[in-house]
């Protein structure tokens, strides 16, 4: 069977034309609408995020002055741990009136003391040039320190740069009752070192021998000084930490 | 012809297309990504603020703590002027404790940095329970004075005498000061 086609070539040619057209149109109104709809709302998200973004400035304002306050407050707090370190430092000294009980509550009656004495010239006109063997900051960099972290720093190479030692000179009648006497100031916790400096007979011609002595006591470290005990709470913290194996 | 017109048009349409990727497209897509970021930066700052407010508790609750230490220990502290008033405290606990004062010797005055020391060197006797007596005393009083020099010497079988040489402390600044904000 043939397929006859009975149209006109215009009238085909026109509904050819008409069908590109319609293509034509179409295409471009698709296009277009394709574009402005990704323009707009491109538009929008941009206008979204950078709305969402000026929202923060608001926040961000107050969290940089929350962080200034935090630094500020940080560097306020270590200006015046220096200050609360050189306080307690002055107020951790052993008081001298202990360490005198500590040496005459057990002294027995055969021992008699002639003399007690100590010198620690710490004085602020006396500990010119003297140095802290225990610190090894360059000078230049202790200079940069606040004025109590120097003043500390002063006080510290004057009380420790020499050890404190008392020299006691006495007589005793029974030198096992010496030694005794020793060996107990030694085992307190206030002394390092108890020595003694041997015996020199004074009295030969009495009935009883009477031996003059001289004992050197060096004075343990204070709080806060090199060599000083650990306070008890911080032994307490390192116990408590569990081993990992 | 026609499709020469056609290619024509659809050659527009995609030069139309390009210049809308490259003129606007691309730059709004750097732009919300560059927004983005700055948004991700921002509560990136605000959640590291907020992870700060323990630490800034613990920093105040330290400073009350500084503070009130500060006020208790800069009493013992006194001013260079309240010096002769200590001075005239140490005689009279030394008249209290039964000691005689044989010698009182006030030093210059001395100023360091921060702190004042006026050393007073005293030359006293009387028995050892009294002088002791003394020494605690002096210690208990609330201006820091340290017992820098002390040679205790018997005198007979119940007399001591003693050499003591005090350093008082003072404060050439104000150790309590603690503005707050």
């Amino acid at each position: 069977m043939k397929n006859i086609n009975f149209l006109s070539d215009a009238f085909l040619d026109r509904q050819l034309r008409r069908q590109d057209r319609v293509f034509l149109a179409s295409v471009t109104i698709t296009a277009i609408t394709v574009i402005t709809s990704v323009t707009i709302v491109m538009c929008m998200l941009h206008q979204s995020v950078s709305y969402a973004s000026k929202s923060l400035d608001g926040e961000i304002v107050s969290s940089q002055q929350k962080n200034a306050d935090f630094a500020n407050l940080q560097a306020r707090l270590d200006g015046h741990d220096e200050k609360a370190n050189l306080l307690a430092y002055l107020d951790q000294q052993w008081p001298i009136s202990r360490i005198l009980s500590e040496v005459t509550a057990p002294l027995p009656k055969q021992i008699s003391l002639i003399e007690l004495s100590y010198d620690r010239n710490v004085a602020a006109n006396s500990r010119k040039g003297k140095k802290n063997p225990f610190n090894s900051v360059p000078a230049a960099e202790e200079d940069a320190g606040s004025p109590y972290a120097r003043e500390l720093k002063a006080l510290r190479d004057m009380t420790e740069s020499i050890p404190w030692i008392i020299t006691i000179e006495g007589e005793t009648t029974d030198a096992a009752v010496l030694h005794l006497f020793v060996d107990k100031l030694r085992s307190s916790q206030l002394f390092a070192s108890a020595h003694l400096d041997g015996f020199r007979t004074s009295n030969e011609n009495s009935d009883t021998e009477t031996r003059l002595f001289t004992l050197h006591l060096t004075i343990a470290a204070g709080h806060a000084e090199p060599g000083a005990p650990q306070p008890v709470h911080a032994k307490e913290v390192v116990a408590e930490v569990p081993s990992e194996t | 012809m026609k499709l020469n017109r056609n290619l024509i048009t659809i050659a527009i349409l995609a030069v139309v297309a390009v210049t809308f990727l490259i003129v606007v497209a691309r730059p709004l897509r750097k732009s919300i990504a560059s927004e983005r970021n700055t948004i991700r930066m921002k509560q990136g700052n605000i959640t590291q603020t907020m992870q700060l407010a323990p630490q800034v508790t613990q920093l105040r609750i330290r400073q009350k703590a500084v503070q009130e230490y500060m006020s208790v220990m800069s009493k013992r502290l006194p001013k260079p002027e309240e010096i002769p008033a200590i001075l005239g405290t140490i005689t009279a606990l030394g008249t209290e404790c039964g000691v005689r004062i044989v010698d009182f010797a006030p030093q210059p005055h001395v100023d360091s940095d921060v702190l004042g020391q006026d050393v007073l060197s005293l030359k006293v006797s009387g028995h050892f329970p009294q002088i002791h007596q003394f020494i605690i005393m002096i210690e208990r009083l609330d201006p820091t004075i340290w017992v820098q020099r002390l040679v205790l010497t018997r005198r007979d079988k119940a007399g001591v005498s003693a050499e003591i040489s005090l350093l008082i402390f003072s404060s050439n600044t104000d150790f309590s000061d603690f503005p707050d904000r």
